[in-house]
């Protein structure tokens, strides 16, 4: 962990001293680990992105002010240059701050799971705590809250969680599309029983409860109609927790749900169901305008344009119009009902703004269309223009005559060319791929709309922005069902040989997953790059010795390395022998030191021979590989019969491991009659060498 | 009701920090407070200002008598901040106009002790009347502020030198010819005319000119002060923080003092229709029913009381813990949040005062069999008219229509001298989902939906005010104000 800036350690004497039980702290995980604000995020990370000319994570910060919180740790991991330089110059770093704020940055993190496997090691958090993303809206008091969380939790020490939710009905415009759950509540309605996240692609199929449900509470209330605000209580028990379960991403996907699902736990979790206030997250650009569409309505007082939060000078006017000063109007432009205007604004003659969130020096000209836009600082708008509910990033510029439909994102310095008719959903940015960020050139200005498009797309994360685009806009229905929030994760089911789980996991097996995975990977690559093998000797035991490993794990591992790289190498014509021959004594003096006696040999051949379970020609591969370590030494018929007689029965053997067994047969038979042989001679098994 | 210990959480919260922390960061504090609506009732908004306004002049740099403008500028910059966290809430602006009104009768009392007050200046000064004279004073001087209520001298918000001259006129100690004053403001005051030349006049000349003392020829004898301590190197910071706390002594007898008068306005068995529940109003009420038996009649007032109202109709129980009738005034300073409708009539009931609850819509249909309606207030502004609950307006042209008075009781901290050119941006709206619930998508979606918490009410509307220094018609309003706040109205907007 890397805290970049630690501010106010010993500051506000008067505010924070005097209290003798521990300080209120929150903690805020200022990322998203998704990519929904793309290509938004590219240059800005989302919660300072503005959200009714306001960035988004003042809303957040004033929310736990509000609450009464009296710490703040920020963890930041995408932009967070950015995010440390903002609250440096903010008023929440300053003496009069509510609370101390500590921005904390790690390169490791890259989900909610890790930062609170980050909390667990920092030791920062001794008491119950507020979890919130940096993106929330809310206007609540957390102290009811936090005082019925107490109350639970000297009722009830197993209560290690209080989450807020709020009712919301199916058709609500604020309900985030795509992030549907399933809540089962006790009668009360106060526990949370069970969790379940429901795709939206396969509402049709069965969810699958625990038998133990029924058994505990006969009557339950299952509900999907919450919107699920992310903000929780949480006991400060709940870190170690996701030290202990090292896959765990998602604070509902995984912990939730994990952690409810296992009795074992013993762990209870409730809910508080708002019945007044405001509490909102901004996941999605569909989201984030409906929290525009409830803020310019006043559905979050205080906290709107006209609280000046920022220091602006907004003033309300009926029909939830807000105009700062040094607004420039036309005489005949017409501003609408809900709408924002920022200050050195200017409107043009006949231009209609409806509803529309304009920032701070806009230049808007004449006969202009504004419907629900969402326009940031130093925009400008050419004449004739008709913009429909989308987003346009500061500096941007578009030309005259453009159409611009909803759902559109025009990111940070776009120029859009006059004449332009920008479809539904297109997004576009200066920022085409990432060594061109790094390198500072930018790709030049639009000239038309589709090579743009083209310029995006061909970018790096091409699958990834596809996949953005089809997200849809603001407004616009989203599927994003197949959507995971943690995409880096993604790939972890594809290594070969991970166990499935159940999910009940004990600590040195979670250990020792995650050092199979990583010494899998390591010896991968070190094959690949055709390292040589005192490398991959040093890496292995290195790895080994911080992990704490059994050798029985680096066998697996380095088994399962081995037959990934030699598959991948006999894809073509080439002999099976040659490579398994010339791979295996490459790595001799690797596999000579984590072979000691004759159940080391036998594991490790049952870890081959499961590798190689449906692998295309994994009967030959199994007695090509057998009968190399034979004639290397690394087995001796005892440890080769020991493996074959231990999996002789037909339990723990799948029919593709049988297939596999029964490739080596021949040769088995074969060792078997030379041991019998053998065993009557007493000669040196040095002979056998020569009958292949 | 629950009394807690002493103040509500975000006040006693402030007024803790505010003693321990530098004055910048104090204000800093409150305006967060302020901005995100933690200190709801302005009567504890007005304790807040008052307090921090009591911080800052202690710690200002300016003490001495000759830097008095520099604390005027000082707390007029103090004063914007504040009233730009929370525009609507105007008695932020009252008490710091108020707290530049004692620092200006200081700087006056000082010079005039040495310089004017016990001098003959009458015969001497061409054009002047007698000291003290007020009357003559104005009536000589056309436009010099009593006149009409928004009619403020040309110059009066200059600040400067002026503002001491003012204050020098409405206090009447002394008075200053306006050739003259126009003289020093020019800064070229001609000294060495003959007709000056007398010592004890030089001590006047002095006292005028002590806020720019490089002017003064140092080396003439004539000129140099007489006491031992130089008026200029007077320290006045004491005398302001005395000031300032009778200020919050003020605060804390408002309810004392209006109630004083609750036994002239309400008779035996009148029926009085009552709409919001200051404690202000709550106060009155109580002593008035200590001697009196009379019926209330009060108001639901929805969206924003509504809830709370119900609750006491399901459960009164949980409200009727009784309050002492010795101290009416203690009770309020103990919320965070103004009194709910339903807490005063808890309160009420509890002493046996008849209470009956109606809904807005009854309104109309009541008030021909009420005697008198009686209302508390957000703020009145200098023309007479108010800014309180919503829904008053409705009560108040009702009660016209019937011929019924309107009497309205408030602190007189709640004046304003604030002329309402734009009523509209006077009021602020509330939440949205007090008027309907977030939840309800239908609605949400397709209705604009707005909660405006305050009402203006015009001066026609309402007949009597009743402040803690008397009773008031809407039209003698202008009056007090002048009373309060001198002729010099700073503008903190």
């Amino acid at each position: 962990m890397a805290p970049t800036s630690k501010r106010g350690s010993a500051k506000k004497p008067g505010l924070l001293e005097e209290a003798p039980e521990a300080l209120l702290q929150a903690v805020i995980i200022a990322d998203s680990f998704n990519r929904r604000f793309r290509p938004l995020t590219l240059e800005k990370p989302r919660c300072l992105l503005p959200l009714a000319n306001t960035p988004i994570i003042e809303y957040t910060l004033e929310f736990l002010a509000l609450g009464g919180v009296e710490e703040v740790l920020l963890y930041c991991h995408a932009h967070h240059d950015q995010i440390t330089d903002y609250i440096r110059e903010s008023k929440w770093s300053k003496e009069s701050s509510p609370f101390q704020i500590r921005v904390i940055y790690s390169p490791s993190i890259m989900s909610v799971g890790d930062v609170m496997r980050e909390l667990d090691q920092s030791r920062l958090i001794k008491e119950d705590f507020i979890l919130v993303s940096g993106d929330i809206v809310s206007n609540i008091s957390l102290q009811g809250i936090l005082k019925e969380h107490k109350a639970r939790r000297l009722a009830d020490k197993s209560c290690i969680m209080t989450s807020v939710l709020r009712e919301i009905s199916p058709r609500h415009g604020s309900r985030p599309r795509g992030e549907n759950a399933l809540f089962i509540l006790d009668q009360n309605r106060e526990r949370i029983l069970h969790y379940e996240y429901l795709k939206q692609s396969d509402s049709e199929s069965p969810v699958l409860l625990p038998r133990e449900l029924g058994k505990t509470c006969p009557t339950m209330s299952f509900q999907e109609n919450f919107l699920d605000c992310c903000i929780d209580i949480v006991s400060f028990e709940v870190p170690p927790l996701f030290t202990e379960n090292f896959d765990w991403q998602h604070s509902r996907k995984d912990f939730l749900h994990g952690i409810l699902m296992d009795e074992l736990y013993g762990k209870t979790v409730y809910a508080h169901i708002l019945k007044s206030g405001y509490a909102g997250r901004i996941q999605s650009l569909q989201t984030y305008d409906a929290i525009l569409h409830d803020i310019t309505r006043k559905w979050t007082h205080p906290f709107c344009p006209d609280t000046n939060l920022n220091q602006q000078t907004y003033k309300y006017t009926r029909g939830h119009i807000y105009k700062e000063s040094k607004v420039i109007l036309a005489q005949s432009a017409v501003i609408k009902d809900n709408s924002i205007i920022g200050a050195g604004t200017s409107v043009g003659d006949k231009t209609v703004i409806a509803g529309a969130t304009i920032g701070r020096n806009c230049t808007i000209g004449k006969n202009v269309e504004l419907h629900s836009t969402v326009l940031w600082d130093n925009v400008v708008i050419g004449d004739n223009c008709a913009l429909g509910n989308c987003i346009v990033a500061n500096d941007a510029h578009i030309g005259d005559g453009c159409t611009i439909e909803d759902g559109a994102v025009i990111s940070f310095g776009v120029t859009i060319e006059k004449g332009s008719n920008i479809p539904a959903t297109a997004k576009y940015t200066k920022i085409s791929t990432k060594k061109e960020k790094e390198s500072g050139r930018f790709t030049q200005v639009v000239h038309s709309k589709t090579k743009t498009l083209n310029e995006y797309e061909d970018s790096e994360d091409d699958e990834d922005e596809q996949r953005e685009t089809s997200m849809g806009g603001l407004s616009v229905l989203e599927d994003e069902s197949d959507y995971s929030d943690i995409s880096d994760f993604e790939d972890d089911e594809e290594i070969p040989g991970k166990r499935k789980k159940g999910h009940a996991r004990t600590s040195s097996e979670s250990e020792a997953d995650s050092f199979f995975r990583e010494a899998y990977n390591s010896l991968l690559g070190a094959l690949k790059q055709s390292h040589s093998v005192d490398i991959m000797i040093l890496e292995l035991n290195g790895l080994r010795m911080s992990a704490n490993a059994e050798f029985s794990e680096v066998r697996r591992a380095t088994v399962a390395a081995v037959i990934t790289y030699i598959v991948s190498k006999i894809t073509g014509n080439e002999n099976t022998t040659k490579v398994v021959d010339a791979t295996v004594e490459k790595l001799l003096p690797l596999f000579n030191r984590m072979i000691f006696e004759v159940n080391d040999q036998a594991e490790l051949l049952g870890y081959v021979q499961r590798e190689l379970a449906g692998k295309e020609r994994g009967g030959t591969l199994m007695q090509a590989i057998g009968m190399k370590l034979y004639n290397e030494d690394l087995c001796d018929d005892e440890g080769l019969l020991a493996w074959w007689n231990e999996g002789n029965g037909p339990q723990g053997e799948t029919p593709e491991m049988t297939k596999v067994r029964e490739g080596a047969k021949a040769f088995v038979k074969w060792v078997e009659e030379q041991d019998e042989d053998s065993d009557s001679d007493e000669e040196s098994e040095e002979e056998d060498d020569d009958d292949e | 009701m629950v009394v807690a210990d002493e103040n509500p959480p975000a006040l006693a919260k402030f007024l803790k920090a505010v003693t321990t922390v530098k004055a910048d960061d104090a204000t800093e504090i409150l305006i967060g407070l302020l901005k995100r609506r933690e200190i709801k009732s302005s009567r504890n908004v007005a304790k807040a200002t008052t307090k921090l306004l009591l911080r800052f002049v202690s710690q200002n740099r300016h003490t001495k008598l000759s830097e008095s403008q520099g604390l005027i500028k000082d707390v007029r910059e103090l004063g914007r901040n504040l009233v730009s966290a929370q525009p609507r809430e105007l008695v932020i602006g009252n008490i710091v106009r108020r707290v530049l009104g004692v620092i200006r009768e200081e700087c006056h009392d000082n010079n005039s002790i040495p310089g004017f007050a016990d001098l003959p200046l009458g015969g001497r000064l061409s054009r002047a009347s007698s000291v003290g004279d007020e009357s003559a004073d104005l009536g000589s001087n056309p436009g010099s502020g009593t006149a009409t209520p928004h009619s403020g001298r040309p110059f009066s918000r200059d600040g400067g030198e002026e503002d001491i001259d003012a204050m020098s006129r409405r206090k009447s100690k002394a008075y200053i010819p306006p050739n003259l004053r126009n003289l020093t403001r020019q800064g070229s005051i001609a000294l060495p005319n003959p007709s000056f030349g007398e010592n004890n006049l030089q001590h006047a000349l002095f006292s005028l000119l002590q806020s720019r003392p490089e002017e003064l020829p140092n080396d003439s004898p004539g000129l140099k002060p007489q006491s031992k301590e130089p008026f200029e190197d007077k320290d006045i910071r004491g005398d302001v923080i005395e000031g300032i706390k009778e200020l919050m002594e003020e605060l804390e007898q408002v309810d004392e003092q209006v109630a004083s008068h609750s036994e002239t306005h309400i008779h035996a068995n009148e029926i009085v229709m009552v709409l919001g529940s200051s404690a202000t109003l709550q106060a009155f009420l109580m002593r008035a029913a200590i001697k009196r038996r009379f019926t209330v009649v009060m108001i639901e007032a929805y969206p924003n009381d509504y809830q709370a109202t119900q609750e006491i109709l399901k459960a009164p129980s949980k409200f009727t813990t009784p309050i002492g009738l010795k101290q009416p005034g203690k009770n309020s300073s103990a919320r965070d949040e103004p009194l709910t409708t339903a807490e005063l009539k808890a309160t009420l009931t509890s002493i046996g005062v008849e209470t009956i609850l109606i809904p807005d819509s009854a309104v109309p249909a009541v008030m021909s069999r009420v005697n008198k309606v009686l209302m508390g207030t957000h703020v009145i502004l200098r023309n007479g008219s108010m800014i309180t609950t919503a829904g008053a307006r409705t009560v108040a042209r009702c009660a016209q229509e019937h011929s019924i008075p309107v009497v309205v009781v408030s602190g007189v901290y709640k004046l304003s001298p604030l002329y309402p050119f734009d009523p509209d941006s006077m009021l602020e709206t509330g939440e949205s989902s007090t008027v309907i619930g977030w939840a309800d998508s239908e609605m949400v979606g397709n209705a604009e939906i707005s909660n405006p918490t305050m009402d203006f009410v015009p001066g026609e509307l309402v007949d009597h005010y009743i402040t803690n220094v008397g009773g008031y018609t809407p039209q003698n309003l202008y009056k007090l104000v002048e009373e309060q706040y001198g002729t010099v109205i700073d503008t903190l907007e």
